[in-house]
């Protein structure tokens, strides 16, 4: 698949649209946590590229990695919006399948990190500059200090990598992929398939608050792996599951109070 | 400076808006989203401020460091637009109580929103949207965003509401009583069934270690005999494990997984 100097654009400006700091479309609630989830990334990149479904794939796989990324007081150890866009469109452009895309996403995500952290480093100047401003009480320049020109350089800092790496890394990514040999190929599949659980590594870590809880964890693996439910109707039984534990805590309380009476 | 006013629906709607919007428009290393909340108080302090001077020092108040889940810490952004706007007209609150105010509840509710906002909700809807776009249903990532954008926008917006009604008692009344711990248990159950399901269906790790002998052994159906995805479950464990109580960096673990993953697939164990 070749891909066309407006395309690469569209891809790198949807990066900045997706990114962490952007904040045109309802903040990071439909950027960030909403186009820029590689599940909508990707699908955004396979509408660009002119194949809709095997970018929803691509990205839908990748997403599975960065499932657990979140990014508690703005540490990013991987960039998912980068991972989504660019990564998609990399394994598009070389015909890879959703399992390497994985592999070759996480690498991606990195490079975002990298442009992130740059980007909040260099922010510090902006938030000095606005301090003037506030002592000030002018708005204008406050909106200027505090939006506008960090919004450029977060332009910046997303389009330029991501337009690059998709518009020369789409060209003669092809040449590379066909120089991958079959057992490369195979080792980052099954490196793709391994990563999802850091992923879950971190959902657990952040709600394992009790040993207990792994009670319901081990549940809900049993019941897609050996029961085979899909994830809605789980959905609905750890849903149950929880009002379970709402009304037992109720029970004990009302027992223990008539105890006391 | 329109000096000592109450303030409107409108004031708060666009002290919400712009705290929604522009919260990481300056994210930096130094005080994280301290632009967003000063900008976000700006048009509450220009309402109720007698005078330009109360008015800059407030703005300069609200460059301190400040950091929490956007999304949903907005409770504490209703409480000090109602602060401000009670010491304005000239209760005894100090700036150091609006201060520690906003010190005191951005960890927890950083905490409690970055696992139910951007973990839980997040996961949730986006896992139902990924288990239909896996099988080529386009209707996946439509889903994701149709119930994620909306449910956030209201809810953040509802809880600015909640915050600035509730004023300076809300810490207690959401803190107190045990009712958020109870309710962020329960979701946790919720969670945590989810995840163990995702788990099953994402990490796909399966051996090709065979033993040939008088008949061959299949390692893999072997293991799926004893309980189908054991070393998911596994592998799920030991990165846990590893990040956890190790506290390995989870770049160092990916590096970890790229290596033995690779090493293992070129042995032809995975």
């Amino acid at each position: 698949m070749h891909v066309t100097l407006w395309q690469a654009v569209l891809i790198g400006l949807f990066t900045y649209l997706g990114a962490l700091h952007t904040p045109w479309l309802l903040g990071c609630t439909g950027g960030w946590y909403g186009i820029g989830r590689p599940l909508v990334a990707g699908t955004i990149v396979g509408l660009i590229l002119g194949d809709i479904k095997t970018g929803m794939i691509i990205g839908a796989t990748i997403n599975m990695v960065f499932i657990g990324a979140i990014t508690p007081g703005g540490a990013m150890s991987a960039d998912l919006n980068f991972a989504g866009f660019v990564g998609t469109s990399l394994a598009m452009l070389t015909g890879s399948t959703p399992e390497m895309a994985v592999s070759l996403a996480v690498p991606i995500g990195l490079v975002g990190a990298f442009a992130w952290n740059a980007w909040s480093t260099s922010n510090v100047f902006f938030a000095h500059l606005f301090d003037k401003y506030a002592a000030e009480g002018n708005v204008k320049n406050m909106k200027l200090s505090g939006i506008v020109l960090p919004q450029l350089t977060g332009f910046a800092f997303r389009f330029i990598p991501s337009f690059l790496v998709v518009y020369f890394g789409g060209s003669y990514g092809n040449i590379l992929a066909n120089a991958i040999p079959q057992w490369l190929a195979n080792a980052l599949t099954t490196v793709g398939t391994m990563l999802p659980a850091i992923g879950m590594a971190l959902l657990l870590k952040m709600m394992i608050t009790k040993f207990n809880l792994w009670a319901f964890f081990l549940l809900g693996f049993i019941g897609v792996s050996v029961l085979k439910i899909s994830i809605v109707p789980l959905a609905v039984i750890g849903l149950a599951l929880s009002f379970i534990v709402l009304y037992l805590k109720d029970t004990d309380k009302t027992d223990s109070k008539e105890e006391v009476a | 400076m329109e000096g000592n006013k109450t303030l409107t629906k409108k004031d708060l709607r666009k002290s919400w808006f712009t705290w929604f919007t522009y919260h990481t428009a300056c994210w930096n290393w130094e005080r994280m989203q301290n632009v967003a909340f000063c900008l976000c108080m700006e048009p509450i302090l220009k309402k109720v401020c007698k005078n330009k001077e109360d008015y800059k020092k407030g703005l300069v108040r609200h460059t301190r460091f400040f950091n929490s889940e956007p999304q949903s810490s907005t409770i504490i952004h209703g409480m000090v637009a109602s602060l401000e706007e009670q010491r304005a007209a000239g209760a005894d609150i100090t700036e150091d109580a609006i201060d520690a105010i906003k010190a005191g509840m951005m960890g927890p509710l950083a905490g409690i929103g970055d696992s139910m906002v951007a973990a839980l909700l997040n996961t949730i809807l986006l896992s139902i949207g990924i288990s239909m776009a896996i099988s080529g249903n386009l209707l996946g990532p439509v889903f994701f965003l149709a119930t994620y954008v909306p449910i956030v926008t209201f809810g953040s917006w509802w809880l600015y509401k909640k915050g600035y009604e509730l004023g300076a008692s809300s810490i207690n009344k959401i803190v107190g009583e045990g009712g958020l711990h109870k309710f962020t248990e329960a979701m946790s159950v919720l969670g945590l069934v989810v995840i163990g399901g995702l788990t099953a269906s994402f990490v796909n790790v399966k051996t090709k270690l065979e033993f040939a002998g008088e008949a061959t052994i299949n390692i893999q159906k072997l293991l799926d005999g004893i309980m189908p995805g054991l070393l998911p479950l596994g592998l799920t464990f030991l990165v846990y494990y590893l990040i956890n109580k190790k506290g390995i960096s989870v770049t160092a673990t990916m590096g970890l997984i790229f290596i033995f993953g690779m090493l293992l697939s070129i042995l032809g164990i995975l």
